[in-house]
C-alpha cells in the first residue's frame, strides 16, 4: 500500500486527526520531560498549596504545594511506556497463541483454544491485583497483567480470523496459483486480519492507560517516586469535597489519552481498508449498479 | 385480490433505485417482473410491504384492492402483512430462524393474527406441511431449518407465505438458490397452489426461463423503470425493447436447447 | 473436426477410481464415527484441447473432485495423473510443475479475489508464485485487455467492479501463466444471464485462441451444452453417464439423467 496515501487517509478523519495529534502530544511530552520540566513536581511549599491556576502554575498547585501542570507533564513519560510496553506483550502474547492456535496440530490447536477460553475468562484487572499481592506494586505489573490479560483477548479474536480468512475463495486460488503455506499467510492472511488486530490492539493499549491510572489510584501501581497521573488522581480526590477543581487535570489527561487510542485504533482500521478507497472514475457498464454481494435489487 | 402500482419511485441516498414504475396484477393473475441486479426489481416487492430500508423515500401509490399501501401506518402494514400478502424469500438458509423448529415457523403467521392455541396451530402447520409436499410432515415440523435440505426450506417458506390463504402472493426469486430439479419441483408447487386457492401472483425474478413457466404477463425492468410489458410469449418471441432483446437473446445463448 | 486417420489426442488429465471419505466426529467412544462419501470410485479424463463438462448438484462431490485433481485434497483413494505424472498434495515447490498447467476459476466473484490486495497484483500472483519469467506488468496488462477490460484496472481494488467484471478479473489470473488446461467451478452461476452470455463468449474466444483443455464443473445444463464437447454426471458422489455432450443430454440413459435433463426451463 503506498505509505503516502495512507497517512493522508488518516488525517483526513476526525478520529485520525485527533488520535495522532493528541498522542502525539503525548509522546513529544513524555520525550522532552526526560530533559526538562517547568518545575520539579515532587518540590512541596506548604505555603503554596492549593493555589488557583497561574502563569506560574497552569493547573495550579495540590494539597502539599506541588505544580500541578509539572506533575501532569512528568507522568507523561509513565504513561507512554506503559502503554507502549503493554502493547508489545499483548501483541507477542495474542499473536504467538493465535499462531500456536491456528497452524500446528490438532491436539496443539485444541488444547491452545481451552487455554485461551479459560485465561479469558479472568478479568485484566484481578491479574493485575493479584500479580501486586505476589511481587509488590510496579509499572512491570501493570504491564505484564494488561499484556497478558489482553493479549489472550487479542489471540481469541485472531484465531477466529485467521480461520475464517484460511476458508475463503481468494485463499484456495492462491494455493491454486502455487503459493506455499507461508506465502499465503504473509500475503493474503495477515493483511486481512490485520484490521481487527489493530483495533484489538489500541483497546489493549487504551486500558492499560486505564488499568495502570486504576491500580495506582489503589496503590498497587507506579511507586511513590514516579509520576502517575492515576497516583495523582488518588491524591486529589481525597480533597474533592474541599477542592473540586483540580482532579480535573489528571482525569482529563487519562480521559483524552483513552479516547484518543480508542478513535485512532478505529481510524487506523479505517483508513486500510481499500474498500473505502476509490481509484476510479464509476464504472464503465453504466448499467449495473455496484451491488454488494446478499444484496438484492 | 388486486394490486395496483402507479408511477412508484423509490430514492435511496439520493439515487432513484425505482422510477416511476407502474405495474399492476389483476385478481387472480400471474404477473412476473423480470431485471437484471440493480434494476430495482427487489425494492419494489419491499416497497409493497412497507419494508423498505431506513433511509428510503418512496412516492408514488400502491393500492391492494384500492386501499392505498404506501404511507399507511405501520400498524395496517403489518396486519396485512402474512394474513393477506404473504411473501416468499430467495435464500432459503437465510430465510427462516436457525432456532425455531420449522412447524413453529410456518404456524407463526396463524398466531400472529388470530388467536389460536398452540396446539390447534400446530395441527394446521402439519396441514400446511402436507400441503406444500412435504414428506413426513407431522415429524418434519419438529425439526429445525438446518436439518432440512434447501428445497424443503423454500417448501417452508411457501408454506408459511400461504398459509393463511392471502389474497396476493410476492415471491421475490424465490427458486434462484435451489438445485435445478428442486426449482423445477417448487416451480410447480407455486403454481399448483396459485391455481388452486386463486391467489394473484408477483413472481420476481432474472431469469427468463423461470418466468415462462410461471408467469402469464409480465414486464421488464431496466434502472428501476418499466421498458416493456406484455404477455410472456409475445416478450419471449417478438421483444421490442432493446433490453427485452438482450435478455432474450442472452438466455438463449445460455440456455439449455432441448431440438 | 478430427481426423479420422491421426491417433486420439493424448489424455491430459486422468482421475482412476477417485473416492474420498471423510470421517465425521464419532458419537460414542466405543463405535467408530460416521463418515460421508463425499466421491466414489470416480474415473474421468480430459484429453489435450478437449472441454469436459461435470454435471452435478450441490452436494453431488463436484467441489471435492476439483480438489482432488488440483491436489488441494488427498483422496482417500484412486490415482490422478497429468500429463502422465502423478498427481497428489505435497509441498507448494514440488507442486509447481502442475500449477504451471493449470488455472481455475471459482464460482462467486465476491470471495475469490482479496480484498486487500489491488486486481493487477492478485492477477500476476500465480508469475511471482511460480518464478515466470518476463515482465509481471506488461502480461499483466495484456491478460487484462484480452478479457475486455482495460490495462489501467491493474490499479483499482476488487470492490471497485462488478460480479461479472470480477469473473473477468478471475478469468484473468487463472490464465495469465499460459496454462494447459482451465478448470471453473461454477464460474457462472453468480452472474446475471447478460453478463453470463458474455462470459461464455469470452470463455470459447479464450479456449480457442489460446489452445486450452476445460474442465467445466456445473449444474448448469445450458451452458454445459454450449462449451463442453463430453459430460460426466455426478449424483452423490458417483459418476452415473459420460459420454459425448449431445448423446448424454439427448438420449440420456440414467433416469438421474433424464429427470435433470427433463427439470431444466426451457424459452420453448
Amino acid at each position: 500500500m503506498r505509505r503516502g496515501s495512507f497517512a493522508r487517509e488518516l488525517l483526513r478523519r476526525p478520529q485520525g486527526a485527533f488520535g495522532v495529534g493528541w498522542l502525539a502530544l503525548v509522546v513529544v511530552a513524555a520525550v522532552v520531560s526526560r530533559f526538562w520540566i517547568p518545575l520539579d513536581p515532587f518540590d512541596t511549599d506548604p505555603y503554596s498549596a492549593w493555589l488557583t491556576p497561574s502563569l506560574a502554575h497552569p493547573f495550579g498547585t495540590d494539597s502539599v504545594g506541588r505544580d500541578i501542570f509539572s506533575y501532569v507533564f512528568a507522568a507523561t513519560g509513565t504513561t507512554v511506556v506503559v502503554a507502549v510496553a503493554s502493547g508489545v506483550v499483548a501483541t507477542v502474547v495474542g499473536v504467538g497463541l493465535a499462531a500456536l492456535g491456528s497452524l500446528t496440530a490438532r491436539w496443539v490447536r485444541e488444547s491452545v483454544a481451552v487455554l485461551i477460553d479459560v485465561l479469558v475468562a479472568f478479568p485484566t484487572l484481578l491479574i493485575a491485583m493479584a500479580l501486586a499481592a505476589a511481587f509488590g506494586g510496579s509499572l512491570t505489573v501493570v504491564v505484564v497483567a494488561v499484556g497478558i490479560g489482553y493479549g489472550v483477548t487479542i489471540a481469541r479474536v485472531s484465531r477466529s480470523e485467521i480461520r475464517q480468512v484460511a476458508r475463503t475463495d481468494y485463499v484456495l486460488a492462491a494455493r491454486a496459483d502455487g503459493l506455499g503455506t507461508a506465502s499465503v499467510l504473509r500475503r493474503h492472511v495477515l493483511p486481512n486480519i490485520a484490521p481487527v488486530f489493530v483495533v484489538q490492539l489500541s483497546l489493549s493499549m487504551a486500558t492499560s492507560v486505564l488499568a495502570e491510572a486504576g491500580l495506582s489510584f489503589l496503590g498497587y501501581g507506579a511507586p511513590a517516586d514516579t509520576a502517575s497521573w492515576g497516583r495523582l488522581l488518588s491524591d486529589l480526590q481525597k480533597f474533592i469535597g474541599v477542592h473540586p477543581g483540580s482532579v480535573v487535570w489528571p482525569g482529563l489527561a487519562i480521559t483524552l489519552t483513552v479516547l484518543a487510542l480508542n478513535l485512532l485504533g478505529d481510524a487506523v482500521r479505517d483508513a486500510s481498508d481499500p474498500r473505502l478507497r476509490t481509484t476510479r472514475r464509476p464504472t464503465t457498464d453504466t448499467h449495473r449498479l455496484p451491488t454488494t454481494p446478499g444484496v438484492v435489487s | 385480490m388486486s394490486l395496483v402500482i402507479d408511477d412508484l419511485t423509490v430514492t435511496i441516498a439520493g439515487r432513484r433505485v425505482v422510477d416511476g414504475l407502474s405495474l399492476e396484477v389483476p385478481d387472480g393473475a400471474r404477473v412476473g417482473l423480470i431485471g437484471e441486479s440493480g434494476s430495482g426489481k427487489s425494492m419494489t416487492t419491499l416497497a409493497v410491504l412497507g419494508l423498505l430500508p431506513d433511509g428510503a423515500q418512496a412516492t408514488g401509490s400502491i393500492r391492494l384492492d384500492g386501499h392505498e399501501l404506501l404511507g399507511a401506518p405501520e400498524r395496517e402494514l403489518a396486519d396485512l402483512r402474512g394474513r393477506v400478502v404473504g411473501t416468499v424469500f430467495q435464500d432459503p438458509r437465510t430465510a427462516l430462524d436457525p432456532v425455531v423448529p420449522v412447524g413453529r415457523q410456518i404456524a407463526e403467521p396463524v398466531r400472529l393474527h388470530a388467536r389460536v392455541s398452540r396446539r390447534d396451530a400446530r395441527v394446521r402447520a402439519v396441514a400446511a406441511a402436507a400441503e406444500v409436499g412435504l414428506p413426513d410432515p407431522e415429524t418434519i415440523v419438529d425439526l429445525y431449518p438446518h436439518q432440512l435440505s434447501g428445497g424443503q426450506r423454500q417448501r417452508v417458506g411457501i408454506a408459511m407465505a400461504l398459509i393463511n390463504r392471502p389474497g396476493l402472493v410476492l415471491a421475490d426469486e424465490p427458486t434462484t438458490a435451489l438445485d435445478v430439479t428442486t426449482q423445477a419441483e417448487v416451480l410447480a408447487l407455486f403454481q399448483r397452489l396459485v391455481d388452486e386457492q386463486r391467489t394473484s401472483l408477483l413472481f420476481v425474478t432474472h431469469d427468463l426461463a423461470v418466468l415462462a413457466r410461471i408467469a402469464d404477463h409480465a414486464a421488464v425492468l431496466a434502472h428501476g423503470r418499466v421498458v416493456e410489458r406484455g404477455p410472456v410469449e409475445q416478450l419471449l418471441h417478438r421483444p421490442e425493447h432493446a433490453v427485452t432483446r438482450g435478455l432474450v437473446e442472452a438466455t438463449r445463448a445460455t440456455t439449455w436447447r432441448a431440438s | 473436426m478430427s481426423d479420422p486417420t491421426t491417433a486420439p489426442a493424448p489424455p491430459l488429465l486422468v482421475a482412476r477410481g477417485l473416492t474420498r471419505t471423510f470421517a465425521l466426529p464419532r458419537r460414542s467412544p466405543f463405535q467408530p464415527g460416521p463418515v460421508r462419501h463425499a466421491l466414489v470410485d470416480a474415473d474421468l479424463e480430459v484429453a489435450a484441447g478437449e472441454s469436459v463438462a461435470l454435471i452435478g448438484e450441490s452436494g453431488s462431490g463436484k467441489s471435492t473432485l476439483v480438489r482432488l485433481l488440483l491436489a488441494l485434497d488427498r483422496a482417500t483413494s484412486g490415482t490422478v495423473t497429468f500429463d502422465g505424472r502423478p498427481v497428489a498434495p505435497d509441498r507448494a515447490s514440488r507442486l509447481r510443475w502442475l500449477r504451471r498447467q493449470t488455472g481455475i476459476v471459482l464460482q462467486d466473484p465476491y470471495s475469490s479475489l482479496d480484498p486487500r490486495m489491488r486486481v493487477g497484483d492478485t492477477i500476476a500472483e500465480p508469475l511471482r508464485a511460480l518464478g515466470v519469467d518476463g515482465d509481471h506488468r506488461r502480461m499483466t496488462a495484456e491478460m487484462l485487455e484480452r478479457v475486455g477490460l482495460s490495462a489501467g484496472d491493474a490499479e483499482a481494488w476488487p470492490h471497485e467492479f462488478s460480479g461479472g467484471q470480477r469473473q473477468r478479473i478471475a478469468l484473468a489470473r487463472a490464465l495469465v501463466h499460459g496454462p494447459r488446461l482451465l478448470i471453473g467451478d461454477e464460474p457462472m452461476s453468480a452472474l446475471d444471464v447478460t453478463v453470463r452470455a458474455q462470459i461464455l463468449d469470452l470463455l470459447r474466444e479464450l479456449r480457442d485462441d489460446l489452445g486450452l483443455s476445460l474442465l467445466l464443473v456445473s449444474h448448469d445444463i445450458g451452458l454445459v451444452q454450449h462449451l463442453a464437447d463430453r459430460v460426466a454426471v455426478l449424483r452423490e458422489g458417483r459418476i452415473v453417464e459420460q459420454g459425448p455432450t449431445d448423446d448424454v443430454l439427448r438420449r440420456p440413459q440414467h433416469p438421474y439423467t433424464r429427470s435433470l435433463v427433463d427439470s431444466v426451463p426451457t424459452l420453448d
